[in-house]
């Protein structure tokens, strides 16, 4: 850059020149521009001058400083100084050879590159980084370099690839192949014999698989929901009924426990179920759960079923005899085989089950869903679901008498039999369901509340009833009192309803889910 | 004070028109940014210096997000008042 220094003296050249006016006029012009804001900037004024910038008086405060020469301290006194900010325009002018340069972010130290030439300090850990990432790959390249050696010299499967991966080239290249054609034999062979053996293993399984497969899926549903055709089914097919009993045994322990439950929730509702068809399934499962109990009795049948299962478990056995000596004699020669035997076993046993476990469900939901059957079943549980919603159809009237002897019958049978879980807690929702749409008589009170003084209706319904969401009972039985629930003037006194447990049981999403409903409903109308 | 406050100021200081004072105030300017653009320091006699200066590319670090930006090299106008105007200031 040059350092050129031109004075005003050419200032008013240049202005005479490219202006009508006289050099004199042109410096009298200037001084005068000058004068004024000098004037201007004493007086402590800002003087801006369009396209050229702003200058500014501006007052240094005096600082401590220290001589460089001598080390000592003095004080530089405080003092005014014109300070000038260009104008946009003539930054940008001025600028203009670097304004293509933008800010970098850097990440790294890559990113360095992009710095001008001029800096070749920021440069030399860069030359640093290449220079070890080049003593990296050399390194890289001499330690790939003897495996890469062997593969070529090699045109043997990947039995010895193994192998040489697993004793990492310690091995020289010669007894690698010494040692090959052997294990190649060995290796065929095994391979033939593992694949017979779980060919064999795989077709026991598989059947066990599938059964297992619908039971698990019977016993999940039954639970779900109140749909009964997998009875229906098994009691036509008796085989896997009992399979079924089975699994049900298995998980008797925790069954019981959701029986207990289910009981006891048995024992306040009268249980009622709105449409006559099923009614009438009900009276249909029972017999199945009758059924059931005297197959459970008949223990024979069971015990024969555990003989069955554990010649199957015995079938496994052998075969894994079978194979374990195979599996020895690979050992002997190396260990890694085991490990690949037993690798390559587990993924075609998990391939083949995963197949039929696959197709087992496909057929399964085919079944569920399309046959005749199951399609009024689904109807019933759609009516079922209607009800629970309260939008069930009104003409559906609840048949208590029934019901009882039903309930009764169901808890018999509840001790035994797991299938009944699913009818006792539909039955209870329904009546819950019931409860609410009944509409709700207060005549009996539990206590009086004075209003005010942080006693609000939801603190009331939090210590009357454990929730907040309950106050809209409270509400309910004080409507003559309240007449916005939002704003209850001080010192009214309420009376606290006794509500039915079942509306107010904090175990039932439902009750607080139609709280809920109730307080959005007179939240809207006031 | 501003340009056209500056303007006035001057045409009635030198008793000439405002239009006038415009054409040269203007051709002024533009004298000196086209000398500045180029380079050249200009110097006003008691009044100071406008002079470029580069300042060099550095590395700033975001003191919070310890995110580093390389900020480039530019041009900028420099203004260095002349002792007379400094000791005029400080005269006060």
């Amino acid at each position: 850059m040059s350092k050129e220094k031109i004075s005003s003296q050419e200032i008013i050249d240049l202005l005479s020149a490219q202006t009508d006016f006289t050099k004199r006029q042109s410096e009298d012009f200037l001084k005068a521009m000058f004068g004024i804001i000098e004037e201007r900037l004493i007086a402590g004024e800002t003087v801006k001058i369009k396209n050229l910038g702003t200058f500014k008086s501006q007052w240094n405060e005096s600082r401590k400083s220290v001589n460089v020469q001598t080390g000592e301290e003095f004080v530089i006194p405080g003092f005014r100084k014109i300070s000038f900010t260009p104008d946009s325009e003539l930054k940008n002018l001025v600028n203009e050879p670097y304004a293509h340069l933008e800010a970098v972010v850097l990440d790294s130290n890559h990113e360095v590159t992009e710095v001008d030439d001029e800096d070749t300090e920021e440069l030399e850990p860069l030359n640093i980084l290449t220079e070890q990432a080049l003593e990296i790959k050399g390194l890289l390249s001499e330690i790939q370099g003897i495996p890469l050696t062997k593969d070529e010299s090699k045109i043997e499967a990947e039995a010895t690839v193994e192998i040489e991966e697993n004793n990492t080239a310690e091995i020289p290249l010669e007894s690698i192949i010494q040692i090959d054609p052997s294990t190649e034999n060995l290796f065929d062979k095994i391979q033939e014999k593992m694949h017979q053996k779980s060919e064999e293993l795989s077709s026991l399984e598989v059947v066990e698989i599938t059964k297992d497969e619908s039971e698990i899926e019977n016993s999940i549903i039954e639970i779900d929901d109140n749909i009964e055709p997998e009875l229906i089914v098994a009691a036509n097919n008796e085989e896997s009924k009992i399979e079924a009993e089975e699994e049900i045994k298995i998980n008797e322990e925790i069954k019981i426990q959701e029986n207990d439950q289910t009981e006891t929730k048995s024992n306040y509702t009268a249980p009622e179920i709105s449409t006559s068809s099923n009614v009438y399934e009900e009276e249909k499962i029972e017999n199945h759960y009758t059924e059931n109990i005297i197959e459970n009795n008949d223990k024979d049948e069971i015990t024969s079923i555990a003989s069955d299962v554990n010649r199957v478990s015995e079938a496994n056995n052998l075969i894994d005899n079978s194979l374990d000596p195979v599996d020895y004699k690979i050992k002997r020669k190396s260990k890694w085989w085991l490990i690949l035997i037993i690798i390559l076993l587990a993924i075609i046993l998990g391939l083949i089950a995963t197949y039929f476990l696959s197709s087992a469900t496909r057929c399964w939901v085919k079944y569920e869903l399309f046959s005749d059957e199951n399609k009024e079943k689904t109807a019933n549980v759609k009516n079922n679901i209607l009800n629970i919603f309260g939008l069930g159809d009104p003409e559906i009237a609840p048949k208590p008498a029934k019901i009882e002897q039903d309930s009764v019958a169901i808890q018999a049978v509840a001790e035994d039999s797991i299938k009944v879980d699913s009818i006792p807690v539909t039955q209870s929702k329904d009546t819950i369901v019931d409860v609410f749409n009944r509409p709700r008589v207060y005549d009996e009170f539990i206590g009086t509340e004075k209003f005010g003084q942080g006693n609000t209706l939801t603190n009331i319904s939090k210590k009357y009833y454990g929730h907040k969401d309950f106050w809209v009972y409270i509400y309910e039985a004080n409507k003559d009192k309240i007449k916005n629930p939002d704003n209850i003037s001080v010192g009214t006194s309420i009376r606290i309803p006794k509500i039915d447990p079942r509306l107010i049981d904090l175990g039932n999403p439902i009750c607080l889910k139609k709280a809920k409903e109730l307080h959005d409903l007179y939240i809207e109308k006031k | 004070m501003n340009h056209k406050e500056l303007i006035s100021a001057i045409s009635s200081k030198l008793s000439i028109s405002k239009n006038e004072v415009e054409q040269m105030l203007d051709t002024t300017i533009s004298i000196c940014t086209d000398q500045l653009k180029e380079g050249i320091t200009i110097g006003f006699q008691s009044f100071g210096n406008f002079e470029v200066r580069k300042k060099e590319e550095r590395l700033s670090v975001h003191p919070a997000t310890q995110i580093r930006t390389l900020i480039p090299p530019k041009l900028v106008v420099n203004f260095k008042q002349s002792n007379v105007l400094k000791d005029k200031l400080n005269e006060i």
